[in-house]
């Protein structure tokens, strides 16, 4: 690791660190409806929002009505979005005359937005309108993010609450979070990307003439989009010499900050947070693992305050960063230390004044071998799946990391809401584990775990490994499946766990190499995505409704404290646990059996 | 072709909402 890596990394989570307090106690006063300024300022849009929706705020909702609130909610989002995408031939704001998208891309899409997931199966800047991208699909980035902001509400309500069958109400939850957080903190990341150089406009795209004749090679594809092989199973490449290169336009600024800042993730363009209209410093770049970080790690702090114990949140936080500093750590370590093949032909992949070393491809010169592993780990430890480099590329270790961080549950800090409630969801799962180790009923926060809460953070925890393997036993199994795969063998069979595993935790990066826009993986991953966004939401709603009815235990000499290092070694043990032990097979059978073969010889 | 997703989406939400039926009749606060 070099140390212009290390100070990377340290400066990153100093910031974070520095932010977790203030912006945790902001979310907390919103959350709470506490006359600050930014609520009294926005008291008449709020309530106009109020009268227009016909909603009354003051009224509390059961878990039932919150869940059944929340999910109408985002199923007619994505009818919007669907609609939109199947329309926006016929729509304005579309002044590269795009035609409509096709029924199996627009499903997979509207699912993908509104789960929060963003995973990309077209091309953004070739398929959508700006109307589509603006209307449709950066909407639904604020109102995905809020969804998972208020369930991760809704589940702390529940613990600082006792003796009521209530857990809040999902309409003033929901405007709330967007109005006062998630609108006026993107606007001021956009205006900080449009002084990086972002681009915002309405421009049509310009075709530019290029210095020299570009002469590039690409995998040929058929009809679908799938790579073609040939006999031996290799890709059959086509070259190509161009003269023009058509620049990308449009508002993608206003839709870049809140890809970010709600852990979204769905770039404007194809390229992501590498294309330099998107993500184009040193500055923009640490600027966007910021946002990605943000909201999750804040809310920490705002877990403590609602619940009374700040040390519960801080706890919570340590276990979260114990856990990234060895992974991001993992990555860079890796993608620096290169490739031994390359190597043995007497490469120098030393790092210098001159070159970055390591393994620089699929990376962005401008960003080197540390902003590039330590942006994947910040994008898949979060829901986010923005990426800056193409995971693909990575050496198989490095890739690893994205691969187990998702795998993990994404808990590290986790989405926008869905990091902290699948983390007490293990801290559930943790102090029932310690329950029965010390032979007590196990409690958190005061409040008892009993069967119904343990069958319920079962449901949470287990749905996403069940569709994950499944999914991807059955993809590797079919030949529409291994179709669009256009590496054999190991690396292959990465390139489909990472699929699944991406949609299935709405994290929504992709490891590349794999088309993934065919009916099936269209429809096979908008699956995943809606039952590895609801099923668990239902759950930790369910847990809220439970938990919220119970009365509050007292502290005795027995209580098992939350808020020590003990506690936070037992959540750690809890979340590597689980995630190690559900996916190691198969992690066996991808990245680590490349590792292997990479190095044997 | 636009049909069958719908009926896929119409699918997927009746199952959820179902979900949400079942565990509140299993005890869930409600």
């Amino acid at each position: 690791m070099t140390f212009a890596s290390v100070t990377l990394i340290v400066m990153l989570l100093l910031v974070v660190l520095l932010l977790t307090r203030p912006v945790g106690l902001y979310l907390a006063d919103v959350m709470q409806g506490r006359p600050i300024w930014a609520l009294r300022t926005g008291a008449r849009t709020e309530a106009c929002i109020y009268r227009l929706a016909g909603v009354d705020p003051a009224i509390e909702m059961s878990w039932k009505k919150y869940a059944i609130a929340l999910l109408t909610f985002n199923s007619l989002g994505a009818i919007f979005v669907y609609l939109l995408q199947r329309l926006q031939a016929w729509l304005p704001l579309n002044p590269q005359h795009f035609a409509n998208v096709a029924p199996d891309s627009a499903f997979n899409t509207a699912v993908s937005f509104i789960t929060n997931t963003n995973w990309q199966g077209y091309s953004g800047e070739s398929t959508m309108s700006y109307l589509t991208q603006m209307a449709g699909l950066a909407v639904q980035n604020f109102l995905s993010a809020a969804t998972g902001i208020v369930v991760a509400i809704a589940l702390i309500r529940a613990f600082a609450r006792h003796s009521t069958a209530t857990i809040g109400n999902f309409w003033a939850d929901i405007t709330r979070c967007t109005l006062y957080v998630l609108l006026p903190i993107s606007t001021l990341l956009a205006i900080a990307f449009v002084s990086q150089g972002v681009v915002q406009n309405f421009s049509a795209y310009k075709d530019v003439p290029t210095v020299e004749a570009l002469t590039y090679q690409q995998p040929k594809t058929d009809a679908q989009g799938a790579p073609i092989n040939d006999a031996a199973g290799n890709p059959v490449q086509e070259t190509l010499t161009t003269h023009m290169q058509t620049l990308p336009m449009g508002p993608i600024a206003s839709q870049e900050s809140i890809k970010e800042l709600g852990t979204n993730g769905g770039g404007f363009v194809n390229a992501n947070s590498a294309h330099p209209f998107e993500n184009p410093t040193a500055l923009s770049n640490f600027l966007q693992m910021l946002a990605i970080l943000l909201i999750p790690a804040a809310l920490t702090n705002t877990f403590g305050r609602l619940v009374g114990d700040t040390r519960q949140g801080w706890a919570v936080f340590a276990a979260m960063l114990i856990l990234f500093v060895p992974l991001a750590a993992m990555a860079v370590y890796n993608e620096q230390g290169g490739n031994p093949r390359i190597a043995a032909l007497g490469v120098d992949q030393a790092a210098s004044e001159l070159q970055a070393g390591g393994n620089m491809e699929g990376k962005e010169a401008r960003f080197g071998i540390g902003a590039s592993a330590l942006f994947a780990t910040v994008t898949t430890g979060t829901s986010c799946g923005a990426v800056n480099s193409m995971h693909d590329s990575f050496t198989p270790l490095g890739g690893f990391v994205p691969l187990f961080q998702m795998q993990l549950g994404e808990v590290v800090f986790g989405g926008v809401g869905t990091g902290l409630y699948s983390m007490l969801i293990f801290a559930i799962i943790g102090v029932f584990i310690a329950g029965l180790m010390i032979g007590r009923t196990p409690e958190y926060l005061g409040k008892k775990i009993e069967a119904f809460e343990m069958k319920m953070s079962s449901v949470a925890i287990l749905v996403m490994p069940f569709i994950v393997l499944v999914g991807t036993a059955i993809a590797v199994s079919i030949a529409p499946g291994k179709a669009g795969v256009a590496n054999p063998g190991a690396h292959g069979f990465s390139e489909i766990l990472y699929a699944f595993t991406s949609a299935s935790n709405n994290n929504g990066s992709a490891f590349g190499g794999i088309s993934a826009n065919t009916v099936f993986y269209n429809t096979a991953l908008a699956l995943v995505m809606w039952v590895g966004r609801y099923w668990p939401i239902v759950a930790v709603l369910a847990i809220a409704g439970s938990l919220a009815a119970k009365k509050r235990v007292p502290v005795t000499a027995g209580t098992m404290p939350t808020h020590g290092p003990t506690f936070v070694v037992l959540l750690i043990g809890t979340v590597l646990l689980v995630g190690a032990l559900t996916f190691v097979p198969a992690l066996a059978l991808g990245p680590i059996v490349e590792h292997l073969t990479l190095w044997a010889h | 072709m636009d049909g069958a997703f719908v009926l896929i989406g119409l699918a997927l939400y009746a199952v959820t909402h179902w979900l949400i039926s079942a565990i509140a009749r299993l005890g869930g606060g409600e």
